[in-house]
């Protein structure tokens, strides 16, 4: 009896897993990205793979060239890649996706359900927007899988070191369904540098933010980059900013938020500064602060896009009143009422 | 059709024969009994000098000790006055109420009871016309000397281990636990070798359900023979279908003592050098008593350690082939071309590589068990070299393969008993198997499998996975994995049903 209960549970596991088997793959059978290109021209998508080159193999190898996969959307797209040529295209590795400047013009939400729900990439790629051409460009310009390490120093936060905040696409996914627009990086066309950031919707682009609006778009998101900024004499490093989003209340009505956003920055040169000095350089971070943040505002409210969050953080601010805020917010962003306060701190 | 063949028509089991020698005492009916042992011998003494008063001496050459059965029975035999003076019946008497110098003086009746002194190093004596004998104890005390621990090295605590003499090993015990409690309980197992087996326990502690359960079990044994461990350890555990020990042997005397006086029952049987634990739950085969003499701090990162080596030595080739081959996606990329790298013109497949090096690990090991010490070590080199070098540079393996298999290989040295860490080599191979079945979600199955089976074993009414188990809410006394400071230990463990619960005040 035993016996064959034992036999039964060997079957029944035997049974389980007989279809598991065709699962599997050797190492030497796929090919690594780590680098994919997302393209559109309206009526069919194309995904283009960069394929990482094995330890101590040269460039191009066989299987190893850069494959293409075109589909009725992003999904299949990326199954006719995986299947084209010799080995098969494992996407599961992708560090980055390109999006191309028309395929972001329609809307990303496919390529983020692909990139999230889907088994083919995965949900925490990096998602970054070229602008005014294809994303295959930007890639074969960049050179191939040598453009994921490039974009990998972009966003790498090493102290304040990073160029440019970047979102993964489950987190790009997250804030379309929850506000309706998702920041993305942008990249020129010559495979340079990040330069902004675009604001996508689920029905394409709702514009793209560059210099001070792209750093007040960060001010806003209570992130920090890279940037440095003369006060008078003393030359400063923003190393910290946190912003907090308050809904003000006016007699239990929901009147306006009050955004707080604190800087911390450091000096970069000199020493023994005099007291006036650090008076100086306070206020001058805290106008610098206040201009970006007024200008992005003024770009947001004109494209009626929350790119900075603001709903969703003023929500989380007053849990207790979720209704109440939700009723009285304002269809447009020009009614709302806002007010920036700064407030900076500078380490000697 | 079982298991193992064809199964054969079972003969009933064939009686005892009780007695086993059905003769009078009689000096004919001893040389008959021992008519084809070239070493028993007999020889004729004469009380007082005097031929007319002849008394027959029978011993076994080579289990008396000469010199013993010379000063302390034959020369009073001869020499003393008071014995030359006497008749045959005072003389007896005198003998058997301990006239010669002898620790050991016994009046046997039976030509069993005669026949067994014999073989145990008894000189037994004969009187003219007297149906009883007088067995004297002068058995030789040649034995291999208390040695260090072969498997169970000590940096801090005692040197000496068990031997064969199933007398030295108690007294190894006695000499650590002077307690008066301490029970010794005698049987006799095999029906050719009649193998003293000793139950030790500590009364007052021992559960007693636990004890009469165990000398049942040894009192149950109806074998030939009792020569090896596993003969012992198979006949007392219920549960055949299983590669994990379900009884805990130790060479050590003091890993024994701390056993008994926990609660747990010991055996020792003549000719075996262990001891053994009963009842053997999961948590005595990660300790040692090395853990006790280390601060409770060393000694709980070291019990840890051990833990987590068993999922690395269970666990490791079984994830290796999950993830490279069905979830290549948990793998970092840079590690992902790596391994494909060295995959490259490796013409097995990645469960057969893991496999093979697995099988010649296993190979590798017991070629050099069996090894003599003096072509052991080349043995090992040309191993390493073959397995490790040769088939790498080869490319008959990938070097991931090797240090995967390598890495659980030596994680399982770390497992303080063999019989466990054989268990969980059985299992390795098993959850690999899986691994290339279905991934992850075949090594989830499989390991639920294992712990299922973990699960359901039980020692002497004591499920296996206790303390992890079956603790009824309890705190572990003492340690699982986290040793706690000897002074906070004030119970013994719940489990084993003490009749003393304290340990300490």
């Amino acid at each position: 009896m035993r016996a064959a209960r034992t036999a039964a549970l060997c079957l029944t596991c035997l049974m389980l897993l007989s279809g598991c088997t065709s699962g599997s793959r050797e190492p030497d059978e796929l090919t690594v990205v780590r680098l994919a290109a997302a393209d559109s021209d309206g009526k069919t998508v194309t995904v283009t793979a960069f394929p990482a080159p094995l330890e101590g193999g040269e460039e191009k190898e066989e299987g190893q060239e850069t494959r293409t996969g075109t589909g009725a959307d992003p999904a299949e797209a990326c199954l006719m890649l995986a299947s084209d040529g010799g080995s098969f295209a494992f996407l599961g590795h992708t560090e980055h996706i390109l999006v191309g400047d028309a395929m972001a013009g329609q809307g990303i939400r496919a390529l983020l359900e692909c990139a999230v729900l889907g088994d083919s990439m995965r949900p925490d790629a990096y998602l970054w927007l070229v602008e005014g051409d294809t994303a295959a460009v930007w890639g074969q310009a960049a050179g191939g899988d040598n453009g994921a390490k490039k974009l990998s120093a972009y966003c790498t936060d090493s102290g304040t070191r990073r160029k440019v905040m970047a979102w993964t696409a489950a987190q790009s996914l997250n804030r379309l369904l929850r506000t309706g627009v998702a920041p993305v990086p942008v990249l020129p066309a010559g495979g340079g540098e990040p330069e902004g950031y675009a604001l996508l919707t689920e029905e394409g682009k709702a514009g793209i933010l560059k210099n001070e609006d792209a750093e007040g778009l960060e001010l806003l998101l209570g992130q920090t980059c890279h940037h440095t900024l003369k006060a008078g004499e003393i030359v400063l490093e923003v190393v910290s900013v946190s912003t907090e989003v308050e809904p003000v209340w006016s007699k239990g009505t929901f009147y306006g938020v009050e955004v707080t956003c604190r800087l911390t920055a450091r000096r970069a040169n000199g020493s023994n500064w005099a007291e006036k000095n650090v008076a100086d350089a306070e206020n001058e971070l805290k106008q610098w602060a206040e201009a970006r943040l007024n200008a992005v505002w003024e770009k947001l409210k004109a494209w009626n896009v929350d790119g900075g969050e603001l709903r969703h953080r003023a929500l989380t601010a007053s849990a207790w009143q979720t209704e109440k805020l939700k009723a009285d917010w304002p269809d447009e962003l020009s009614r709302l009422r806002i007010a920036f306060s700064v407030e900076t701190h500078i380490d000697f | 059709m079982g298991w193992f063949g064809r199964r054969q028509r079972m003969e009933p089991p064939h009686p005892r024969k009780e007695p086993r020698i059905d003769l009078p005492i009689t000096e004919e009916n001893i040389c008959a009994v021992f008519r084809d042992a070239a070493d028993f011998t007999v020889r004729t003494a004469s009380l007082g000098g005097d031929p007319k008063r002849p008394v027959t001496v029978f011993y076994i050459q080579g289990m008396v000790r000469g010199e013993r059965a010379n000063d302390y029975l034959l020369r009073p035999l001869a020499q003393d006055a008071a014995l030359a003076a006497a008749d045959y019946d005072e003389v007896y008497r005198m003998m058997r109420d301990g006239a010669l110098y002898n620790l050991s003086v016994s009046e046997r009746t039976t030509m069993d009871e005669v026949a067994f002194d014999l073989v145990e190093g008894c000189a037994v004596l004969l009187f003219p016309g007297k149906p009883a004998v007088l067995s004297f104890s002068v058995a030789t005390e040649e034995k291999r000397s208390v040695s260090q621990p072969e498997n169970e090295t000590s940096v801090k605590g005692a040197r000496d281990s068990f031997v064969e003499s199933l007398r030295t090993n108690t007294s190894l015990v006695r000499r650590r636990m002077r307690a008066p409690e301490l029970c010794i309980k005698e049987h006799k197992v095999g029906r050719q070798t009649v193998t003293p087996v000793d139950v030790l326990y500590l009364d007052g502690i021992a559960n007693p359900g636990i004890v009469a359960e165990v000398e049942r079990k040894v009192a149950g044994i109806d074998v030939a023979a009792l020569l090896s461990a596993g003969y012992l350890e198979q006949y007392i555990t219920d549960e055949s279908a299983t590669p994990f020990p379900l009884t805990y042997f130790t060479e050590r005397p003091d890993r024994f003592c701390a056993g008994l006086v926990e609660g747990r029952v010991g055996i020792l049987v003549d000719g075996i050098s262990v001891g053994w634990l009963l009842p053997a739950t999961v948590d005595l085969f990660f300790s040692t008593e090395q853990d006790v003499s280390s601060g409770w701090v060393t000694s709980s990162v070291l019990l840890v350690l051990r833990y987590l080596c068993l999922l690395i030595t269970l666990l490791l080739p079984a994830l290796y082939i999950a993830a490279v081959t069905f979830h290549p996606e948990m793998l970092p990329a840079a590690l992902m071309q790596s391994i494909a790298s060295a995959k490259r013109s490796v013409p097995f497949g990645t469960v057969f590589e893991v496999l093979l090096l697995l099988a010649a690990f296993e190979i590798l090991q017991e070629a050099g068990r069996y090894l003599p010490a003096a072509i052991g070590q080349t043995a090992s080199i040309l191993g390493g070299l073959v397995v490790g070098t040769a088939a790498v540079e080869a490319r008959i393996v990938s070097p991931a393969v090797l240090v995967a298999v390598a890495i659980a290989g030596v994680a399982g040295y770390t497992q303080p008993n063999q019989d466990f860490a054989g268990a969980l080599r059985i299992w390795r191979f098993l959850l690999a198997v899986f691994a290339a079945l279905g991934g992850l979600p075949a090594v989830a199955l499989g390991t639920a499998w294992l712990l299922c089976h973990l699960g359901s074993l039980e020692t002497f009414g004591v499920p296996y996975l206790t303390p992890f188990a079956s603790a009824a809410g309890e705190q572990v006394e003492g340690h699982a994995v986290i040793r706690q400071p000897l002074p906070r230990v004030k119970l013994r463990h719940n489990y084993l049903k003490t009749g003393n619960r304290r340990n300490q005040r």
